[in-house]
C-alpha cells in the first residue's frame, strides 16, 4: 500500500532554522535571547481555524504498519509562501525542503516527500523545483498556502508547473492554502467561517476554484504531461462540481477557445484526488453510491491517511468503505502512476491548435 | 409531461426605466440621485467584470419590442412564461435583487423602500392574482431591514418573501448581525429566499474561495459557493433554532451539491456542537426542516438518471425540490426538459406542492389542481 499524504513536523522550529544561511539565522533568533522565552521571529504565519477537540492524534506514527511508501506533504509548514516577507517565505520554504531531505527521507527509505514550493515568487520556486527535483526520493510539488492570492491556475504560477512537467513531479494542493490572514484570497466564499466545523465543511469550495483555475486556465493544455492532485477535502465534491462544469463549458467555452475537451475530460486525465479525509456518510454504502453517480472515481482516488491529524483514516477503513474492486486502484496504482517520475495519468498529448490566451477570429457568433 | 400548475420562485422583473424607482424616492434622495443633470447615480453596486457573451445574459427574446429591460414587461412576461407553462404562481423577484449593494448605505435603505413601493403599485396592482413578489431590504444595515420588512409587508398580501441577494456586512447570512432581519420575518411569517449573485456582482471579493476567477466559464462552474456558504452560516449559527418558523428557500445554486454538503456538515456535528451553543440536532435534519432549494441550474449529467441516484442519496430529497425557471436568463430552465429529468412521482411536489409550503400556499388537491 501507498500513504499518499502523511503530514510531516518539526520537534522544534530551531530544526529547520539550522538550514537557513547565517544571516537568516541571526535575524530569525532563538527563542529565550529575550526574557520570557521571547526572541525568535516565527517563520510560519498563522493559522486561524482549529479543531477544539484538537488538531492531532498524537505524535506521527512512523512504524507504517503495512505501507511500503509514504509522502511527506507537511503540516503547517505548508502555510510558509504565504509569509509576507518575500525573503523570508523563499528561505524558509529552502530550509524546508533541505530539512525534509536529511532528516526525514535520509533515515527512512519508505519515505518520498513533496517539495514546497515558495509560489509567492514563481521564478524561484520554478528554481527550486528544478534543485530539489534532481533528488529523486521527491515526488511532487506542494504549491502550500496561496502566495499570490489568485486561483492556482493563473498564469502567473504557470513557471512553477513549466518545473514540474519538465520533472516528471505532479502538482499537489492542499486543502487550507487560503485560510491564512496572510492571504487575501478566502476559504470560504461569502465572508469568513466563524467556526472551525464551518471552515472543515467548507474546505473543498478554494479547492474547486482552482481545480476549475487548472484547467479552464489551459495549465493541461500548456503542460500536457502534468499531474495534479488534491488533497485534504475528501472526494464528494467531485461530482456536483463535474456536472455543473461541463454544462457551463458548453454554453461558455467561446471565452475559452484554446480547450478542445469537456472540462470533467481534462479531470479524469490530468486529476487525481486523495481520499483523505474520506467523507463521512450515513451509511457506508451511500458513500459508494454517491462516488457512483459521477462514475470512474475508482481510477481517480488515492489513499492518503493524514496521519497524525485527529481526522486521519487507516487503510482499514477504506478497505471497509470502499468496494473490494476499488482496493488495488485506490490502495496502490493510482498513487503509483500519480507519483512516479515517469507516470502519466493517461494524458493524451495537447490537441488544440490554439495558443492558450489566443482569441482567434473564428467567423461565428457562439 | 407534467400538466398541473407550476410555482415558479425564481422569475426576474424589472422597471421599464430607472426613473420609475428614482421618482419613489424622496424629494432629499431624489435630489442627490439627479444632482449631475446628467442622467442619475447607478441604481446598484458597479458590479464586478466576468462579462457574459456579447455581454448579455438574458434571453435575447425576452426583450420586449420596445426595447426596454428583460424582466420589465407584463404582457412578455405573460406570453412567454406565465401562460405557456401554466405557472400559477410567479414569485418576482427583481433582476436580481443587487440594489442594496450601492456603496453610500443611507441611499441603500431609501432605493430600497422606493423600490419596494414602485413593486407593490406597479406589478402587484397590475391585478394578475398569479403574480407574487419579494421584499428588498438594505442587507448592509440590518435593524433598517428588520424595519422596511415590517413597513412594507403589511402593505400587499402577495409579497412572499424577504429577498437576500447581498450580504452587506461581507459576513455568511447566518452572522448574529444579521438576526434583526430574521426577527422581522419570522414575525410578519414571511420566508427568506437566498438567490444568488450578491458577492459575484457586487465586488466583495468574496465571490469564490481561492480567489477571483480569471473567466466567466470559471466563476460560473463555482457560481454556488456563496450561497452554500451562507447555508452553513444560517445552521451552524442557529437560525433556525432562534426563528423557528422561519423557511428558507435557496434559489439558483443547483441541486448536485446537497448530499455532499449535509453529509460533510454533518460529520462536524461533535465539533459544532461544542463551538456553538445553537446546534442542537444534526445540521441535514435543520435543512430538511426548514430549507428548500429550487433547481435552476439544474445538474444534467448525461445519463439522467445518476443525477437521481446521487439524490436519492439523501433521505427525502423529493420533499426539498422546487422547480423554477430564471426567467429570462440565458440559462433557463424549462419544466418539460427539467420534468423529464426527475421521477413522474416527484412532480407534483417539485412543479408545486415543494414551494407551497415555503410560501403558505394551498397544496394541490387530489386532482392536481392548484387548490
Amino acid at each position: 500500500m501507498i500513504d499518499g499524504c502523511i503530514h510531516h513536523h518539526w520537534g522544534s522550529p530551531m530544526d529547520l532554522v539550522a538550514y537557513m544561511p547565517k544571516g537568516w539565522q541571526e535575524y530569525i533568533g532563538r527563542p529565550g535571547l529575550l526574557p520570557n522565552g521571547g526572541g525568535m521571529v516565527p517563520l510560519i504565519p498563522g493559522f486561524p481555524y482549529h479543531n477544539p477537540f484538537g488538531d492531532k492524534r498524537g505524535e506521527l506514527d512512523r512504524s507504517l504498519p503495512g505501507i511500503a511508501r509514504a509522502v511527506l506533504c507537511y503540516d503547517t509548514l505548508m502555510q510558509a509562501p504565504a509569509e509576507p516577507n518575500p525573503y523570508m517565505a523563499l528561505e524558509v520554504v529552502r530550509a524546508a525542503n533541505r530539512w525534509t531531505a536529511e532528516r526525514w527521507l535520509d533515515p527512512d527509505d519508505r519515505l518520498r516527500a513533496l517539495i514546497l514550493a515558495p509560489n509567492q515568487q514563481p521564478d524561484a520556486a520554478a528554481a527550486e523545483v528544478r534543485a530539489v527535483g534532481r533528488d529523486e526520493r521527491f515526488v511532487g510539488v506542494l504549491m502550500g498556502s496561496n502566495g499570490l492570492s489568485k486561483p492556482f491556475g493563473h498564469p502567473l504560477y504557470h513557471p512553477i508547473y513549466a518545473a514540474a512537467a519538465e520533472m516528471g513531479l505532479p502538482v499537489i494542493l492542499r486543502a487550507g492554502g487560503d485560510a491564512s490572514p496572510d492571504v487575501l484570497s478566502t476559504t470560504a466564499a461569502g465572508g469568513l467561517p466563524s467556526y472551525y466545523s464551518e471552515y472543515r465543511a467548507l474546505a473543498a469550495q478554494p479547492l474547486m476554484t482552482h481545480v476549475t483555475s487548472f484547467i479552464v486556465q489551459g495549465v493541461f493544455e500548456k503542460y500536457p504531461s502534468l499531474r495534479l492532485g488534491i488533497v485534504g477535502a475528501g472526494a464528494t465534491w467531485i461530482t456536483s462540481l463535474l456536472w455543473r462544469f461541463d454544462m457551463d463549458y458548453k454554453a461558455l467555452r467561446r471565452e475559452v477557445p484554446w480547450l478542445t475537451r469537456l472540462p470533467s475530460e481534462y479531470f479524469r486525465d490530468h486529476v487525481r484526488v486523495c481520499t483523505y479525509p474520506l467523507d463521512l456518510t450515513p451509511a457506508d454504502e451511500t458513500l459508494v453510491r454517491m462516488l457512483e453517480a459521477v462514475g470512474g472515481l475508482e481510477d481517480v482516488l488515492y489513499y492518503g491517511s493524514g496521519q497524525p491529524n485527529w481526522d486521519a483514516d487507516e487503510p482499514d477503513t477504506i478497505l471497509r468503505r470502499l468496494p473490494p474492486a476499488w482496493h488495488d486502484k485506490v490502495m496502490r496504482q493510482n498513487a503509483e502512476a500519480l507519483f512516479a517520475r515517469t507516470g502519466r495519468v493517461a494524458a493524451p498529448a495537447a490537441t488544440s491548435t490554439i495558443e492558450v490566451g489566443e482569441m482567434p477570429e473564428t467567423g461565428r457568433r457562439d | 409531461m407534467y400538466e398541473g400548475p407550476i410555482i415558479d420562485p425564481d422569475v426576474h422583473h424589472s422597471w421599464k426605466s430607472e426613473d420609475w424607482i428614482i421618482d419613489h424616492l424622496s424629494p432629499r434622495w431624489r435630489e442627490f440621485a439627479r444632482a449631475s443633470g446628467r442622467g442619475h447615480v447607478p441604481l446598484a453596486a458597479p458590479g464586478t467584470h466576468w462579462p457574459h457573451l456579447h455581454g448579455v445574459n438574458k434571453r435575447l427574446d425576452g426583450y420586449p419590442a420596445d426595447g426596454s429591460p428583460s424582466g420589465s414587461d407584463y404582457e412578455t412576461m405573460k406570453r412567454q412564461l406565465l401562460d405557456p407553462f401554466h405557472i400559477e404562481r410567479a414569485i418576482l423577484s427583481f433582476d436580481v435583487g443587487t440594489n442594496p449593494g450601492v456603496f453610500n448605505a443611507d441611499f441603500a435603505i431609501e432605493l430600497c423602500r422606493a423600490i419596494n413601493d414602485w413593486n407593490i403599485e406597479y406589478w402587484l396592482g397590475m391585478g394578475d392574482p398569479r403574480l407574487y413578489s419579494a421584499i428588498l431590504v438594505p442587507t448592509r444595515t440590518p435593524e433598517a431591514a428588520a424595519r422596511e420588512i415590517r413597513r412594507v409587508a403589511p402593505r400587499h398580501g402577495h409579497l412572499a418573501e424577504v429577498l437576500l441577494v447581498y450580504s452587506g456586512l461581507g459576513k455568511p447570512f447566518g452572522d448574529p448581525a444579521y438576526d434583526p432581519i430574521y426577527a422581522a420575518a419570522a414575525e410578519v411569517g414571511l420566508p427568506i429566499a437566498l438567490h444568488v449573485g450578491g458577492e459575484l456582482t457586487c465586488g466583495t471579493g468574496r465571490a469564490m474561495a481561492g480567489g477571483m476567477a480569471g473567466s466567466r466559464l470559471e466563476m460560473h462552474a463555482v457560481a454556488s459557493q456563496p450561497t452554500l456558504h451562507h447555508l452553513v452560516s444560517l445552521i451552524t449559527h442557529g437560525t433556525f433554532e432562534k426563528f423557528p418558523s422561519l423557511k428558507l428557500m435557496l434559489i439558483e445554486v443547483g441541486v448536485a451539491w446537497i448530499p455532499w454538503l449535509m453529509f460533510t456538515l454533518d460529520a462536524q456535528y461533535p465539533i459544532l456542537r461544542l463551538e456553538s451553543p445553537w446546534v442542537k440536532r444534526l445540521p441535514s435534519e435543520t435543512f430538511r426542516e426548514h430549507v428548500r432549494v429550487t433547481t435552476q441550474p439544474c445538474e444534467f449529467p448525461e445519463q439522467p438518471k445518476r443525477l437521481i441516484e446521487l439524490l436519492q442519496c439523501f433521505d427525502g430529497i423529493e420533499d426539498l425540490l422546487c422547480f423554477c425557471t430564471d426567467y429570462a436568463h440565458w440559462d433557463e430552465d424549462e419544466p418539460a426538459y427539467v420534468g423529464s429529468r426527475f421521477p413522474r412521482a416527484w412532480w407534483p411536489k417539485l412543479f408545486w406542492d415543494n414551494a407551497a409550503w415555503v410560501y403558505g400556499f394551498p397544496r394541490l388537491d387530489t386532482a392536481g389542481r392548484a387548490g
